[in-house]
């Protein structure tokens, strides 16, 4: 046989196994049909989104998924009305503040534990605050721990420690926190994951804190890893130890949660329409396809706000001289056009920075946020008659890798049929820390909350504090300011969701520093063998409560 | 050659305008904070000057330590060992593919020269090579995927459309049974194109050779036709056919981008992409490293496989007269 021959028929020998071993394809669905242990998820995990699920240093809204499964911090959220969500205790039982709400004591609950049986402690928060705090493990999120006392020289490195500031006294089961400067919305705040607690034991033995988030974490939350998370997928099991939710369930419905990762919505999606999962997002322009194909998708209010900032360095913009221009400007856009030619009907048109579902939210604050050309033309002459004069177009700036260019094509034309003259300014590089260092004219911006308090908002948005920062538009104002600031410090929610009100109501018809265009609502799609699965406002699933309907 | 580009890319790399500590920080879709930003430049030591970073980086790689993702601080060696064999797996069953594929029609249009078969592998080449890979990819989704799935074909026929499976082998390149499924597809996008540019690359050159001297000697001597296609046509046809499967091997393993992110096949070159988009420096260039490794060595055995496609050419005589 010569060596030709001998190439040819191992080739075919490769082809007939190849042949087989597809013929002998197992069944794919199997696991995922009735078996009412397993869902996999397709809708929360993108690859360009993952950084890592350690509590510490996760910082999007796909990886949160996975860490929330796994961590339950001192609070959260009661979602059971999500127009009006309770803040309840999870490893919490109860918290206390002093008058001014600048120093708080968490009681622990007794008996936590963790997934490898160790116990939560008041002194397993404090550890896993400073670790994350700390200047070298660089969390993205560390200016968090710049709510604690020092916890600002802790970021730069100036000190190791926050002894004095957090107290965790395990055998009285308390935690006491002392912070820079009053902050009532402190036990929402701490619902964040990078404030959970984290096993002292297990993470101190290792020499690279990165290490904590590549490997099988142990948490005390409903699920636990089944094994280190990779390219591919995450795996979590139940996890039998849990202490329960602030709703009162004590048991994760489902055995098995995996969460698959895909390159993009559309693969995740064409992967979910292929039966491979059994939950998706919907990707941009097929909102109404899929509401039509299928009749499980989730389309509640999510706490995230769509709205263009004006850039008070802008001499034809900034400025109390130029409230009438951002007034007529506001009245001028369209915002139902907006959201039936790009989102497909599928946004809800705001009427505010705030959205629904965040505690003391009220709807139509915003006077020119209604679509009057009329009204915006008379306002213009009333500008141009106290001597306002646009010297040239103005400026739309927007991201250009975010679908933002059919918005801001409608708003220009919006602005042309009342007279003003603009010029789109699309950026694809550093777009926000762009406009956050003065370089905002009327800007693009967004948000979507850290944590479901009316200050996150408005101090993160659009207080002096935050210029430079969030605040795009470098909006400064002392009236709004000592509003917020009063409201911080304010114990009583009542009389501070008021005051967030009142700062928010002058921020749009007073001062008018943005104009607000459209709140985010869900958009996922699930199988209909899915029970249990909602997207709270916050966007974060109780993975708990999601469950497979026997066949 | 390993210098060089990893000297190029490391510098080509601050020239971009993204800060990478900056997005680490969040920056692509929130202003970062200052602090954040510098806690992230001095943990990868991105405060460092240019040229430090540089010699350090040097001095890594001597001991095959390429450090640490930006992105998820995973260790790149740990990248390297997860992702080369997807992607060496992958790009070895889109080259038998392609081999087997692409030889055995060009050999048909060759033998049977303007006959229906010939007419068809030209245009099927035209075809190919006109559709964009994500296009293809899109459709065979689509249709083995999607509507597979929704017709109700059988199990064996529906065709997962994404990831690796169970990432379950025997024997190095031979999938599991479960695993199998999950090649299917992005083997065949990979090698489509390819394949239509070997048909045509073999027929050209198999007409080439025909019309040779000794071709037609051996015909004088009375071989049979099919005697002469098999040992000596296409023996001598196959130097640039098995030039270019070498070397495009050699890019099938490093450059998939295209299939591996449609399939999201865990190989080299999804995660370059997506190492480039997030300015992974360390990433980037460890896996890059790998890739003209692999180039080299492809390159190296397709020089030695010359000897033996032609026993004219031999490396032990000095190269000339």
């Amino acid at each position: 046989m010569t060596r030709t021959s001998m190439v040819w028929r191992s080739a075919v020998v490769l082809a007939g196994i190849a042949v087989i071993a597809a013929g002998c394809s197992s069944d794919k669905k199997a696991e995922s049909s009735d078996s009412g242990a397993t869902f996999t998820d397709g809708a929360q995990l993108i690859a360009e989104n993952l950084t890592s699920y350690d509590p510490g240093l996760v910082q999007t809204l796909d990886e949160s998924q996975v860490t929330t499964a796994l961590y339950d911090g001192l609070t959260d959220f009661d979602w059971s009305n999500p127009e009006a969500p309770e803040l309840k205790g999870l490893a919490a039982d109860s918290w206390t503040a002093n008058a001014d709400s600048s120093e708080f004591t968490f009681k622990i609950k007794d008996g936590l534990e963790f997934s490898n049986g160790d116990p939560v402690l008041p002194s397993s928060f404090a550890y896993a605050w400073v670790r994350n705090g700390q200047s070298e493990f660089a969390s993205p999120y560390g200016y968090l721990i710049d709510y604690v006392k020092g916890g600002t020289a802790l970021q730069d490195g100036t000190v190791t420690n926050l002894d004095s500031a957090i107290v965790a006294d395990d055998s009285a089961m308390t935690l006491k926190v002392t912070l820079e400067a009053p902050q009532a919305d402190f036990p929402a705040i701490v619902s964040h994951p990078f404030f959970g607690p984290l096993p002292e034991k297990e993470v101190s033995k290792l020499k690279d804190q990165n290490d904590w988030g590549s490997g099988i974490m142990i948490g005390n939350g409903p699920f636990k890893m089944d094994a280190a998370a990779n390219d591919q997928q995450v795996v979590l099991v139940r996890n039998d130890s849990w202490a329960g939710n602030v709703s009162g369930d004590t048991r994760a419905v489902l055995d098995k949660l995996v969460f698959k990762i895909s390159q993009s919505q559309d693969s995740a999606y064409t992967d979910f329409e292929a039966g491979n999962t059994q939950s998706a997002s919907i990707p941009s322009g097929q909102f109404t396809a899929a509401t039509e194909t299928y009749k499980n998708t989730t389309s509640q209010p999510q706490l995230g706000s769509y709205h263009f900032d004006f850039g008070f360095t802008d001499p034809q913009l900034g400025g109390v001289d130029n409230t009438l221009l951002r007034q007529a400007i506001s009245l001028a856009i369209d915002r139902d056009e907006i959201n039936q030619k790009v989102y497909e009907g599928f946004r809800t048109t705001s009427t505010g920075i705030t959205p629904n579902g965040i505690p003391g939210f009220e709807p139509g604050l915003c006077k020119f946020c209604t679509f009057d050309p009329t009204a915006a033309k008379a306002l213009i002459t009333q500008w141009k008659e106290a001597g306002g004069q646009l010297t040239g177009p103005i400026t739309l700036d927007f991201n250009t890798d975010s679908g933002n260019e059919p918005v801001v094509a409608i708003i220009q034309q919006n602005l042309k049929a009342v007279g003003i003259d603009s010029e789109l300014n699309g950026i694809s590089e550093k777009y926000f820390g762009t406009m956050a260092e003065g370089g905002c004219h009327f800007c693009r911006a967004g948000w979507y909350a850290d944590y479901p308090t009316y200050g996150n908002f408005m101090f993160d948005l659009y207080s002096t504090a935050s210029v430079g920062g969030n605040n795009m538009g470098s909006f400064s104002d002392p009236v709004f300011d000592d509003l917020v600031n009063t409201a911080q410090s304010e114990p009583d929610s009542a009389k501070r969701s008021q005051l967030y009100r009142d700062a928010e109501t002058y921020l749009l018809n007073d001062s008018t520093g943005t104009v607000p265009i459209n709140w985010y609502n869900g958009d996922q799609v699930y199988a209909d063998n899915v029970v249990g699965y909602t997207q709270p406002p916050l966007g974060i699933i109780a993975w708990e409560n999601v469950g497979i309907k026997p066949s | 050659m390993l210098w060089g580009a990893v000297t190029l890319l490391f510098f080509l790399f601050f020239l971009l305008p993204d800060n990478p500590a900056e997005l680490i920080a969040g920056g692509k879709g929130k202003t970062p904070d200052p602090q954040v930003v510098k806690n992230i430049e001095k943990k990868y030591g991105l405060d460092e000057p240019i040229v430090v970073q540089y010699v350090k980086y040097l001095g890594r790689i001597v001991t095959l330590d390429f450090g640490e993702s930006y992105a998820d601080g995973q260790p790149v060696t740990q990248i390297i060992k997860e992702r080369a064999p997807a992607s060496l797996r992958l790009a070895t069953w889109a080259i038998l593919v392609e081999a087997f594929v692409g030889i055995g029609a060009g050999v048909l249009s060759a033998v049977r020269k303007y006959s229906v078969a010939d007419t068809l592998t030209t245009l099927l080449a035209a075809l190919l090579s006109a559709i964009p890979v994500f296009v293809l990819g899109y459709l065979l989704q689509q249709v083995f995927g999607v509507h597979a799935f929704k017709a109700g074909w059988p199990e064996w026929a529906q065709l997962p459309v994404q990831g690796i499976g169970p990432n379950t082998w025997v024997a190095w390149i031979f999938p599991t049974v479960e695993e199998f499924p999950y090649l299917i597809l992005p083997v065949v996008v990979l090698a489509s194109v390819s394949a239509i540019i070997v048909a045509r690359l073999a027929r050209s050159s198999m007409l080439e050779v025909g019309k040779s001297d000794f071709i037609r000697t051996a015909r004088a001597k009375g071989l049979k036709e099919g005697q002469i296609t098999s040992r000596h046509v296409l023996r001598n046809a196959m130097i640039p056919v098995v030039t270019f499967i070498g070397i495009d091997f050699g890019v099938l393993v490093g450059s998939a981008i295209l299939t591996e992110t449609v399939f999201n096949w865990p190989g080299l070159g999804s995660k370059i992409a997506q190492a480039a988009s997030a300015r992974d420096l360390p990433v980037l260039l460890g896996l890059t490293v790998v890739v003209v490794v692999v180039f080299g060595l492809v390159n190296l055995c397709v020089d030695i496989s010359y000897a033996w496609f032609d026993p004219r050419v031999r490396f032990d005589e000095g190269g000339g007269q």
